[in-house]
């Protein structure tokens, strides 16, 4: 396989894009944090009209669904060998970022020198939403079935789950408490390097007691001496 | 092939080790087959059958590619310890919640990765990469960005985010992760990055470091562990500077800054056949002598990543029994190629717990040809014992497993009396006799079991080391069946989660594209990092100055090397101390006084007791 040809292509295309699109912001916000997120409008081309001869087998399907990601502009890239189906997620030269990018006619003519013959026109090449559809769907996924613990039967789960749920967010918050607590005390066991540790730091000062906890506390210890006692 | 390549096939063909490979393909397809397993041809990755079978002593796996013809390889090295390891083989649960639902039913597995919903664990332990700038340029490492090349160095924000995603995972969220890099302590919040962990639920925070930093830095071990570190995945190659030019210098630095800030350590070697092999009991012999911080060795058997010469890689070929094999070699056989297990091993503790409380807890089901481990102690006369002298594992997890079963659909009391019953019977998988007089092991597990008592676990590893085997996979060892059953895992800046074994054997296609599309071009980075240049990234050694601080001659000068005493065998390990101080240490072959038992003495200063045949120690 060669892709030479359409690589120094795409090269190309990538240069002159870096200068074109300044503008794009490759960062989205989410209230007070900023994730860098390359790409936004992409797309998506499925080719649906392939000759499965063509894709030779399972394992030549697969094989060239690696050699479609070697290629910087594709993201994502598909081969059903079964269904006889290629869809590939690829930046394309509209976009607008500072990213590799090819045509769909790069991607067939590759398609084409994999020895798999593709329709231009019968092509679904459609908007493909990176943040939305790739990106926040890969942060937030799905949850599609649930494992009961070991031992256990669905049944039972249910029963068990709520309170399970419970203790572990409980468990949770013990946690960082207790990491808090230890933060505290480390400080305090190495009082000769904690201002390198945490900048500005000051060792709590033992409590003021009030005036009344200071009498009461003072005649206690009057009381604990037992003066009364001593020197009598 | 000429008549001076035949004389060199015919001397391989006689070498026990080399002789494997160079047999011919009717030889081969006559030997014994293990099993079917499904690959990748590592020129072209088409995905092709593989056959594991026996040669000998070896356990091999061929493939055939039509285009590329067979490739043969090491998979390994010891036929009875791979079958006695495939016992404890298990299919753990996967996610709930995958990046994927594949269409292919996997059938393009590894190039659908993403984790899709045929994965057969879940996280066990998460790789957050935080940077690729790496202070050294060490020519086998394939995981720095070289000069020019892009930068990929989330920020904080981002990193969150990662955090988040991993502990969002169904129904076991990922629970401890290794901070790598990179140096990730080149990340200029490195600290933030590691308290960040810790806010997010992270139990377990490994930070995989070289050391040189921290050991130059003292400060930054104090901050890193005050932020939530626990412990630092050190590389370490060996003893000697010949076998590790990496850290050598400045592992006696770090040890002391681990020390004072009361963190922990794990070496790290990568074990790589005629390159440091012969210091695998060195390697140990280092860590007992730094039993107060270091808690675990960790050897990976190199993973030759990428195309190399086919006799560079027969020669350098190390697999999970090669490695343990010379450990018994070079421990006298104190430390025995019986005394490991696989990690699926302890799946079985695990489940048990489970299935007695109704509590998630983590799988551990990784594929039992992945990684190895085994606990020795190091007991008051300085002999050391491994764990298996004293426990019998293999019946103690079936019995556990049997429970289990029995467990399944019964109510809450019928399951506390089924499991009263075998903790009732467990003291029989315990040799008292046999056990180290400073470890009540049956005590100890009772905690576990009853209690839950993880804490106790964290006491017991205080007096104990733990030997580990982690064995990366690369194209000519990959095996589809274990990398579905990877649970060492990358969170990568897209929100995909990776098998270690596809994130770096396939680089091309997931670690570098997808670093490649979240980075920074390296002009881009220079243009807002305005007093950066690549060369100022770099560190430079100065060795004379190392060499002549106290810590180094301490470190390597006084080392006690336990296996030159006659209760562990007698006979010393190899480049146990440093050329320079070899003298001075053999002229003392005397426990630290750190390491000695209170009132046993025999005089020599071993801390063993005196008995008719002598302490044992050597010393006189």
């Amino acid at each position: 396989m060669d892709h030479g040809e359409f690589t120094s292509q795409i090269k190309q295309n990538e240069q002159t894009s870096a200068s074109a699109s300044q503008k794009f912001d490759s960062y989205v916000r989410e209230g007070d944090s900023r994730y860098r997120v390359p790409y936004d409008k992409i797309k998506k081309a499925v080719f649906s009209d392939i000759d499965r001869k063509e894709l030779i087998d399972i394992p030549h399907a697969a094989r060239l669904q690696y050699r479609l990601m070697l290629l910087d502009p594709v993201i994502k890239a598909r081969v059903d060998y079964t269904k006889a189906r290629i869809t590939v997620i690829y930046n394309p030269e509209t976009a607008d970022n500072y990213k590799e990018k090819m045509s769909l006619d790069d991607l067939v003519g590759i398609l084409a020198s994999q020895g798999v013959k593709v329709d231009r026109s019968k092509t679904e090449n459609t908007d493909y939403d990176y943040r939305s559809e790739f990106y926040n769907y890969a942060y937030n996924p799905k949850r599609i079935r649930e494992h009961p613990p070991y031992g256990y039967t669905d049944e039972e789960w249910k029963e068990m789950k709520q309170d399970w749920e419970k203790k572990a967010a409980e468990h949770e918050v013990a946690k960082l408490e207790k990491f808090h607590a230890f933060q505290d005390n480390y400080l305090l066991e190495h009082q000769d390097v904690a201002d390198k540790v945490v900048e500005g730091y000051k060792p709590p000062k033992a409590e003021k007691a009030s005036l009344a906890a200071r009498l009461l506390g003072r005649k206690k210890k009057q009381a604990e001496k037992g003066f009364w006692f001593h020197g009598v | 092939m000429s008549a001076e390549d035949g004389r060199a096939v015919q001397v391989m063909a006689q070498d026990k080790i080399l002789a494997p490979y160079h047999r011919t393909m009717e030889e081969i397809e006559k030997l014994p087959v293990i099993e079917a397993t499904k690959t990748v041809c590592p020129e072209c990755k088409l995905i092709v059958d593989g056959t594991i079978y026996k040669d000998e002593d070896n356990v091999m796996i061929r493939k055939y590619c039509p285009e590329h013809n067979w490739t043969i390889e090491k998979y390994w090295e010891d036929y009875d310890m791979y079958m006695k390891m495939r016992r404890f083989n298990y299919f753990g649960r996967g996610f709930d919640n995958p990046n994927y639902i594949t269409d292919t039913k996997g059938a393009n597995c590894p190039f659908d990765c993403g984790m899709c919903e045929r994965h057969k664990s879940h996280t066990g332990l998460a790789n957050v990469v935080v940077t690729n700038r790496c202070h050294l340029s060490c020519w086998y490492c394939f995981f720095y960005a070289k000069e020019g090349e892009p930068i990929y160095e989330p920020s904080l924000d981002e990193i969150k985010h990662i955090y988040h995603n991993l502990r969002s995972q169904k129904p076991i969220p990922a629970n401890a992760i290794q901070i790598t890099g990179g140096e990730p302590t080149m990340h200029p919040r490195i600290v933030e990055v590691i308290q960040e962990a810790k806010e997010a639920g992270f139990d377990q925070i490994q930070l995989n470091t070289t050391g040189i930093n921290i050991g130059l830095n003292p400060d930054l071990a104090y901050k890193v562990k005050h932020a939530g570190t626990s412990t630092l995945y050190m590389s370490f190659d060996g003893v000697s500077k010949r076998a590790n030019p990496k850290n050598h210098w400045e592992v006696p630095l770090t040890l002391d800054a681990v020390r004072k800030s009361g963190l922990t350590v794990v070496l790290v070697p990568t074990v790589i056949r005629t390159i440091n092999d012969h210091e695998l009991g060195a390697m140990i012999n280092f860590a007992l002598n730094n039993l107060d911080v270091v808690r675990a060795v960790n050897f990976q058997p190199v993973s030759l990543v990428g195309r190399m010469p086919t006799r560079l890689r027969e020669k350098q070929r190390i697999t999970i029994p090669g490695a343990i094999k010379l450990i018994e070699q070079q421990t006298n056989g104190v430390v025995a190629k019986e005394d490991w297990f696989s990690v699926p091993y302890i799946g079985g503790l695990n489940r048990f717990i489970e299935a007695l409380t109704g509590e998630y807890k983590y799988d551990l089901s990784i594929h039992f040809a992945c990684g190895a481990g085994t606990y020795v102690f190091v007991d008051s006369d300085n002999r050391i014992i491994p764990i298996t002298r004293f426990v019998d594992v293999n019946g103690l997890v079936e019995h556990l497993q049997r429970a289990v079963n029995e467990m399944e659909g019964k109510s809450k009391l019928a399951r506390k009396a089924i499991a009263a019953k075998a903790l009732l019977s467990f003291n029989k998988f315990i040799d008292k006799k046999n056990q180290p007089k400073s470890v009540n092991f049956g005590k100890l597990l009772m905690s576990v079991l009853l209690k839950h008592d993880f804490a106790s676990v964290g006491k017991f590893q205080m007096k104990t080391l733990f030997l580990g085997m982690m064995h990366f996979q690369d194209e000519y060892t990959y095996d589809i069946h274990r990398v579905e059953k990877c649970d060492i895992h990358y969170a990568m800046p897209d929100g995909e989660v990776l098998p270690f074994c596809t994130f770096n054997v396939f680089p091309e296609v997931y670690r570098d594209k997808v670093q490649k599309q979240y980075s920074i071009p390296a002009s881009e980075w220079q243009s807002t990092h305005n007093d950066w240049n690549y060369g100022k990234d770099k560190y430079v050694r100065n060795v004379k100055q190392l060499e002549s601080l106290p810590a180094y001659r301490k470190t390597y000068g006084q080392l006690v090397d336990y296996f030159a005493m006659p209760v562990n065998g007698g006979q010393g390990v190899k480049s146990f101390a440093v050329e320079t101080f070899k003298d001075e240490a053999a002229a003392k072959p005397v426990a630290k006084d750190e390491q000695r038992s209170e009132g046993d003495s025999c005089g020599c200063g071993c801390g063993g007791e005196e008995s008719a045949g002598g302490c044992g120690c050597g010393g006189q």
